[in-house]
Order: structure tokens, then C-alpha cells, then sequence
């Protein structure tokens, strides 16, 4: 019976002890974890600037490219809305002596689709398809490329690839009355929207 | 009280929705360089008097006259000179330049300088001042017209006379 007790006893101890290493694990477990994803609405160029070079009266001339196109927008997103690319004018092409017409200067998307590898076609969001033609530049949002439109890829959220519009450029430069002799210059505008 | 309240917070509330449209914008900078066009042309490059006796004067050669037509789109004034590389000659004889002469008219809306009876001289002498718009007068140009009149010496040798007539665009 004495040992009996004596192992008891001991027993409790050993519990008494051990019971505050048993809290203190228990303490030490929770951990809070965030993260903020910031919004990525954005749209870049491949030229910010478009020479047409020399021409003479009642040339009609394209911007030269070798790349097939004269410009490319690319456009990023993550807010998973719908967003929008739009195209205007300041003015017409002036110089300290004249201008020429906005009329005379048109724009054509070639092509939109994804910015990097497998390249999924997406000129179905293009208002104006390349069958269009040109068209002609003036001072307002024209609206060029809608997202989301295409059961391909849809790319209201795209990144990090981003979506790309190709552009070429033409003038018709007048002949009666012929501008004078000079350099010209006008802004074209690229914005995107939701 | 409260209603004004709440109608300025859902003012304010709207304000702030509208602001947060996102919007990203990029520009491309055109040019174009229009060039300089200056140029002068003749119809024909090539006025025969033919056979003339001394003491012979042909008028208003060629029948059709010599259209002269300057272009333009600098802007500026320009003039229209006539003058010749030298008297008509063959080998060592000449025709004085004061027996050869111009005349014309013209289309333009600028200053005629000649009259009837201007002797041509190797010294260029002003024909033609443009006018208000020819500055730039693309695409068609403006338009001198000249004809030419001979009067050989009574006393003149025989021979076949050439002389080079040249039309010059100054501004």
C-alpha cells in the first residue's frame, strides 16, 4: 500500500510538470497572413513617334514597317471588367504655315490578339476589321478594340501577356490646294478604358 | 435636414464611384515633311525662224507661242527672267541682239513686264512678278506665254544663226 501511494504520487508529479510544457505549445500556434494584389490597368506603345518621311503633292503614302504593322498597343488588365481601347487626333497635321486636313490621315487595326505565346487570334473584338480599309482620323474617341469579345481567350483579365492592337498609318496628301512646303506634326491619342 | 444629408452622401458616394473609372492613356507624335517643289517648264524646246532673207522680220514666232509654267509651294514670290547665252550666231558672224526681241502674255494674276518691243540681252531681264496666291500655286502652276520676233541686218552674212533663249524662276 506504502508503494502503492508512492506511485501515485509520483504519477501526479509527473502530470504537474508536465502540464505547462503542454500550454505553451499550444500558444505559439496562430499566424495571420494578407496580401494586397494592387490593379494593373495599363497601355504601352512600340512607337511614340511616326515619321510618313518626304512626299509631294497628291502622294498617297503608308508609314514604311517592316514588321507588318506601323504600331502596336499593348494593353494590360486585371480588374476582369470589360475595358476598351480608343483612338483620336489633337488636330490636323500643321506646321507655322498651314495644315493639312485631318481627312488626309487615316488608321487601320490590322490585327489584336494575345501578346505572347500560343498568339490567339483575338481581331473579333476589332470594330473596324482590316476589310474596312482605312479610316479617317478626327478629333473624337473612336472606339477600336472592345475585350472580352472572343470565345477563344477571354481577356477582360490578361496578364501578364496583355493584349495586343496593330495599327498601320496613311496619308493622302492634297493636291488642290497643295500644302506648302514644310513639316508637319499632329498627336494621335491611345486610351483605354473600363 | 437629414434628407439634404443624405442626398450629399450619395452625391459624394457617386463622386467617388466615377472617380475610380480607370482610365490609361499613351500618344504617338506624327510627321510629315512636305517638300519643296520650285521647278520651271517649257513646251517645246525648239523655235525655227526657218529661212529668212536679209533684211527679213518674222513676227510672233512660233504661231503658237512658247508656254513657260512655274510651280510653286514655298510661299514666297517669285519672278520669271528671260535673257540668251549669246546673240544668234554662225561661226564668226552674228545677229546683234537688238534685232532679236520678246513678247507674251499671261494667265497669271501678276505683273506683266513687257511690252511689245523688248530686245532679249545675255543680261536676265524680268518678265514676270507672281502674284496674291501664286506663292503656292500647286498643282497646276502659272502659266507665260512668249513669242519671239527677228529682224535680220540688211547687210547680214548667209549661215545658220543659234542662239540658246533661257527662261529663269527666282524667288
Amino acid at each position: 500500500m506504502g508503494l502503492a501511494l508512492k506511485k501515485i504520487v509520483i504519477l501526479a508529479a509527473a502530470v504537474i510538470i508536465s502540464a505547462p510544457l503542454y500550454f505553451e505549445s499550444a500558444a505559439a500556434g496562430d499566424l495571420a497572413v494578407s496580401v494586397a494584389v494592387p490593379s494593373v490597368f495599363n497601355l504601352s506603345l512600340s512607337a511614340y513617334s511616326v515619321d510618313f518621311g518626304s512626299v509631294k503633292y497628291g502622294d498617297w503614302k503608308e508609314v514604311p514597317s517592316t514588321a507588318g504593322y506601323a504600331n502596336r498597343v499593348a494593353c494590360k488588365s486585371n480588374t476582369g471588367n470589360a475595358w476598351y481601347v480608343k483612338i483620336r487626333a489633337d488636330g490636323p497635321l500643321s506646321s507655322a504655315s498651314g495644315s493639312i486636313p485631318l481627312s488626309n490621315l487615316k488608321w487601320m487595326s490590322t490585327y489584336a490578339g494575345n501578346a505572347a505565346a500560343p498568339y490567339q487570334d483575338l481581331s473579333v473584338g476589332l470594330k473596324n476589321k482590316p476589310a474596312d480599309g482605312y479610316i479617317v482620323f478626327t478629333t473624337s474617341d473612336e472606339l477600336v478594340y472592345s475585350s472580352g469579345t472572343s470565345l477563344v481567350l477571354n481577356d477582360n483579365s490578361n496578364l501578364p501577356d496583355g493584349t495586343e492592337v496593330q495599327f498601320k498609318y496613311s496619308l493622302q496628301v492634297p493636291d488642290n490646294p497643295a500644302p506648302l512646303s514644310g513639316s508637319y506634326s499632329t498627336v494621335i491619342r491611345y486610351t483605354m478604358t473600363e | 435636414m437629414i434628407k439634404k444629408a443624405v442626398i450629399a452622401l450619395a452625391v459624394i458616394i457617386f463622386a467617388e464611384g466615377a472617380a475610380l473609372a480607370l482610365s490609361a492613356s499613351q500618344q504617338t507624335t506624327f510627321t510629315v515633311t512636305v517638300s519643296s517643289i520650285f521647278e520651271l517648264s517649257i513646251d517645246q524646246g525648239m523655235v525655227d525662224f526657218g529661212r529668212m532673207k536679209p533684211g527679213e522680220t518674222k513676227w510672233n514666232m512660233p504661231s503658237s507661242g512658247v508656254n513657260v509654267v512655274a510651280k510653286t509651294n514655298n510661299g514666297k514670290p517669285w519672278y520669271i527672267k528671260v535673257s540668251n547665252s549669246s546673240p544668234l550666231n554662225s561661226a564668226n558672224n552674228i545677229i546683234p541682239n537688238n534685232n532679236f526681241y520678246w513678247s507674251g502674255w499671261t494667265d497669271g494674276t501678276g505683273k506683266w513686264y513687257g511690252s511689245a518691243s523688248d530686245q532679249i540681252s545675255t543680261a536676265p531681264k524680268i518678265v514676270y512678278g507672281s502674284g496674291v496666291g501664286e506663292e503656292n500655286n500647286l498643282p497646276n502652276g502659272t502659266a507665260n506665254h512668249f513669242k519671239f520676233k527677228l529682224a535680220v541686218p540688211s547687210n547680214q552674212a548667209p549661215g545658220f544663226y543659234m542662239t540658246t533663249v533661257k527662261f529663269t524662276m527666282t524667288e
